[in-house]
């Protein structure tokens, strides 16, 4: 590539402004630097963290050692095997991420079906983590996957210590938690990441091997309700996820509705002529009310479960309000929301120690997505809320006033919970105290004594017909 | 960078060496975003003096000490653009080729205010790769992970930004030779 006449342009500086700056700078350092103040969140952050990752360590000892070899090994298979569980498919129009939309998925009977087709968008549909590792999906990233339900001889024969459950795509985090804390107890849990729609249907039709457990994202429908009537179904209230918009302290104030965001970050929006490439470049071409200041968004990578809660809270939410964007039949809706602009807008960054006091001090008119305990650990130096709205507190969120937050409902078959003592131990356990590793990622300050009971029947008037 | 890191305790920045090896880079990829030398030269000493006053917040174990003041200086060319929009006509780089110096500093100069104008014809994000490269010396990954683009996608928009400089660059020459 003949690039000579861009070199030719280059030049020292000159040696005057060299040494009026060295020396500008040289007085500068007569004053004393400002000194970094300690993040008392950051140390409490830090100490439970090292203390959970003591505890895992302990813990795995303790199991590789109490566990048949043939079991540990089992075990290790199922979890260098495993595929990620938020994927992502880049192409060259643009990045899609699979998540809780993917179409037409259905967890399996055990016994009517061997392999489950899995349709998706970005990549990922069903993925199984069972200890079986022959079932295990170890496709490669964006690639297609389908992922047997079905159980195996050893499943099948150990069926009564084991409790399938079926997890949203942005709970998926919460899989490896649950097999870790009760495996060694004798119970097999068996996860499953699917979307809604399908672990709660599953739910409530009589299968073989029947699912026993749902968590999930939003809450029944009166039309799942009534399917499940035959089955009995019992909700519990898990807790919620929240994501949070904010900024560099020291950035101008701004506030983003959903839908906003959301425009902001799809590769294609909707206009005149149909949908053509996001050509917007400053806030205020989207909302005439915002400032004329660069689109940057600083936000988890695509690939990681953080992303899919932040697709889960806000994107999907904004998706699902727009109406431009259904123009049009389902599969180009599921594209078009799935699929955001790749073009340097949307920036992946890790959120470290040295995230808001240097990559966004640096940054002080980019958008940050954080998630709840995050930014509540760093609030003191952030922005605030960018999100039109209440703001992100535990009450707001609580009381489902916070926009970007969303409910976790735990749902688990009646005649399971009643006739399955493994079921019934499983769920007492689990619902009675959240350890640290759940604590990480579900916000749920009530009380253990009001988790413990849970299970009030559903009444079909406090049911939203969807 | 980081020979400024090299050698060093965590969070130590040997400034003399930093200074030395990226005061040319910053100052360069400003006068290639910029296309203008007094303000290159000012933005330069405002990337220095931020930099320099935050110097107990920068954390190596982020990113490398150069990622962290091109970002700097990106944000301030950002708002100097901003502020400086709307830009002169693109009929004005007919004028300005046409003032040749016999030294090389002016020509260089010319060079700048002539590549100028022409990378106003470029899109933001091709300008910014464009200086990135040339101007502060980055390899692609660099620039990648500074716009967050992939590495792939930098080196396809910058190959496609060169030939329409280049071509532009050329067809001026070509038509004062006539």
């Amino acid at each position: 590539m003949n690039d000579d006449f861009l070199r030719s342009a280059w030049k020292r500086p000159p040696a005057a402004f060299e040494q009026q700056l060295r020396e500008r700078l040289r007085q500068q350092e007569l004053a004393p630097p400002p000194s970094r103040r300690p993040s008392w969140g950051l140390l409490i952050a830090s100490v439970l963290i090292g203390g959970s990752a003591l505890a895992a360590v302990t813990y795995l000892t303790v199991k590789h050692f109490s566990l048949p070899s043939s079991q540990t090994a089992q075990m290790q298979a199922t979890h260098e095997g495993a595929t990620p569980l938020a994927q992502v498919g880049r192409n060259h129009d643009g990045a899609t991420y699979s998540n809780s939309r993917v179409r037409g998925t259905r967890l399996a009977d055990g016994e009517h079906s061997s392999s489950t087709p899995s349709e998706d968008i970005g990549g990922a549909a069903n993925v199984t983590r069972e200890s079986d590792p022959s079932s295990v999906d170890s496709s490669p990233v964006g690639a297609a996957t389908s992922g047997s339900m079905a159980p195996t001889a050893s499943a099948r024969a150990s069926n009564t210590k084991s409790v399938r459950i079926a997890l949203t795509p942005e709970l998926a985090v919460l899989a490896a938690e649950i097999e870790a804390r009760f495996s060694w107890r004798g119970i097999s849990p068996r996860t499953e990441v699917a979307t809604a729609d399908a672990a709660l249907q599953t739910l409530c039709t009589e299968q073989t091997t029947p699912l026993d457990i749902a968590i999930v994202s939003r809450r029944i429908n009166r039309f799942e309700l009534e399917e499940c009537r035959k089955q009995g179904v019992r909700e519990a209230k898990l807790g919620h996820m929240a994501m949070v918009i904010t900024g560099a302290k020291a950035g101008t104030p701004m506030k983003l509705s959903a839908d906003t965001l959301l425009r902001a970050l799809l590769k294609k929006v909707p206009s005149p002529d149909g949908f053509v490439d996001n050509p917007y470049t400053d806030w205020n071409q989207i909302d005439r009310s915002l400032d004329p200041r660069r689109i940057e968004v600083l936000g988890p990578p695509r690939n990681s479960q953080h992303f899919l809660v932040f697709a889960a809270t806000i994107l999907e939410p904004a998706c699902d309000r727009i109406r431009a964007l259904q123009n049009g039949d389902r599969e180009t809706y599921e594209e078009i929301c799935h699929t955001l602009r790749d073009d340097g807008v949307y920036r992946e960054v890790i959120w470290d120690d040295t995230f808001v006091g240097q990559r966004l001090w640096a940054e002080p008119n980019a958008v940050a997505v954080l998630d709840y305990s995050f930014y509540s650990a760093n609030s003191a130096d952030l922005l605030g809320s960018m999100l039109t709205g209440p703001a992100p507190t535990l009450g707001s969120i609580m009381d489902g006033s916070y926009p970007g937050a969303r409910t976790l409902y735990l749902y688990v078959s009646k005649e399971r919970y009643r006739n399955s003592p493994t079921v019934s131990s499983f769920l007492d356990d689990y619902l009675s105290r959240m350890n640290n590793a759940q604590r990480r990622w579900v916000i749920s300050p009530e009380s253990d004594n009001r988790r413990r009971r849970p299970f009030e029947p559903l009444p079909l008037t406090e049911v939203k017909v969807e | 960078m980081d020979r400024a890191m090299a050698g060093r305790p965590t969070r130590e920045v040997d400034w003399d060496a930093a200074y030395r090896d990226q005061l040319p880079r910053v100052y360069n990829y400003l006068r290639y975003r910029i296309g203008n030398e007094a303000d290159a030269q000012e933005l330069t000493s405002r990337t220095f003096e931020k930099a320099w006053r935050s110097r107990t917040l920068y954390r190596r174990d982020l990113a490398g000490f150069s990622t962290w003041l091109f970002t700097i200086a990106q944000n301030l060319a950002i708002d100097h653009l901003r502020a400086r929009r709307p830009h002169l006509p693109l009929e004005a780089a007919l004028e300005v080729v046409s003032a040749e110096s016999p030294h090389d500093e002016a020509e260089r100069d010319s060079n700048l205010a002539r590549l100028a104008l022409l990378m106003e014809r470029l899109a933001e994000r091709d300008q910014e790769v464009v200086a990135l490269k040339y101007g502060a010396d980055l390899s692609n990954r660099e620039i990648a992970r500074l716009t967050g683009l992939s590495e792939s996608n930098v080196g396809t928009l910058l190959h496609r930004a060169v030939r329409e400089l280049r071509s532009a660059w050329e067809s001026r020459e070509n038509s004062h030779e006539r």
